[in-house]
């Protein structure tokens, strides 16, 4: 007697928490096929923008060479029918530049979440709550306060001339 | 796993927001939120605890936007615990985080995974996109040039040395 399959939502939620082991921990992207829609869509803040699979990789590229050592930590998951929720802790060193800002050697560690939707047992729709604010607070790149007015109006100064000298990256 | 507890707490969860936030009256939380609550929100290092902390961020949320209003755009439960996806919109009428008011609409989708225990709300986990905010509030997405960031930490540590520590 073979016990009976579990049900899709437990075989979804593995497979969402080994695409995080596999790929964004271990960095395996060799593996990334068993895990990912071929048409995957990720919808990233802040401007809620749709990324492919191949702009996915290119996101963990970049984050991983600015944290070396990232690592996602899962704190809770759970599913219903398609969609799986996932909470996890992301912890990383700032070894390399990150928004154009050159090493600090400072750590951080934030709370983030997703929304996962598979598909045929391969993740097709990631909806991702990154938590950028917390992490460039941490690494100092962003006051942790209020902050006072007369700042608000240099940045907002700078902002204009930065924007005009070099189109924003925003990862 | 179950999908099929005793209680209806997507229901729950969709009234609670209509009567707390979408009409503006925390009164009502006492009938959806546990008096021990704990609320680990993303831009915070230390959870709020209890009700009554929370209505703090509630009243803060109502005065910078009045208007503002919540529509569940999706939700996964598991027995009692629920991920909600949301959009909140609402005008910048009043200061938020130090940001006099601009008039400017405000829309962003926000993830909150709620845990529950009988049926109040016990835990929540807020990942409200601040940065997808300030943006709409016209402060900068990525990180200020270096002159202003060498700025900034010399007037948080001025700050700090006044005792002016606000972690909203």
């Amino acid at each position: 007697m073979s016990s009976p399959p579990p049900p899709p939502t437990e075989d979804n939620v593995a497979r969402v928490r080994r695409g995080i082991e596999e790929v964004w921990n271990n960095g395996d992207w060799s593996v990334a096929s068993e895990h990912y829609h071929p048409d995957l869509r990720v919808s990233a803040p802040p401007e809620r923008e749709s990324l492919g699979l191949k702009e996915f990789r290119e996101l963990h590229a970049r984050l991983r060479a600015a944290f070396p050592d990232l690592r996602l930590s899962v704190d809770r998951q759970f599913g219903e029918g398609d969609r799986v929720v996932v909470c996890w802790t992301a912890r990383g060193t700032h070894e390399g530049p990150f928004l154009g800002v050159p090493p600090s050697g400072r750590r951080f560690e934030v709370m983030e979440a997703a929304i996962f939707r598979v598909e045929g047992g391969c993740v097709r729709e990631v909806w991702l709550a990154r938590n950028l604010m917390g992490q460039m607070q941490q690494l100092g790149l962003m006051p942790s306060g209020p902050p006072p007015r007369a700042l608000l109006f240099l940045i907002r100064a700078a902002q204009r001339v930065s924007a005009f000298v070099r189109p924003r990256r925003t990862d | 796993m179950s999908t099929s507890g005793e209680h209806d707490h997507k229901a729950t969860i969709r009234r609670g927001l209509e009567e707390i936030w979408n009409r503006n009256d925390y009164a009502a939380s006492s009938r959806y939120y546990a008096p021990d609550l704990v609320v680990h929100a993303q831009h915070q290092a230390e959870p709020l605890r209890g009700r009554e902390a929370f209505g703090e961020l509630h009243r803060i949320l109502h005065t910078a936007f009045p208007d503002m209003n919540i529509t569940v755009e999706d939700m996964i439960r598991d027995g009692d615990e629920v991920g909600v996806r949301w959009t909140v919109r609402g005008t910048h009428r009043g200061e938020y985080f130090g940001i006099p008011a601009t008039g400017r609409q405000v829309r962003v989708e926000e993830l909150v995974i709620l845990r529950f225990e009988g049926r109040l709300v016990k835990e929540l986990r807020l990942m409200p996109n601040l940065l997808g905010v300030m943006q709409q509030l016209g402060l900068p997405a990525g990180p200020p040039p270096r002159a202003m960031l060498a700025i900034m930490g010399l007037v948080e540590r001025l700050g700090g040395l006044l005792g002016r520590g606000s972690t909203r």
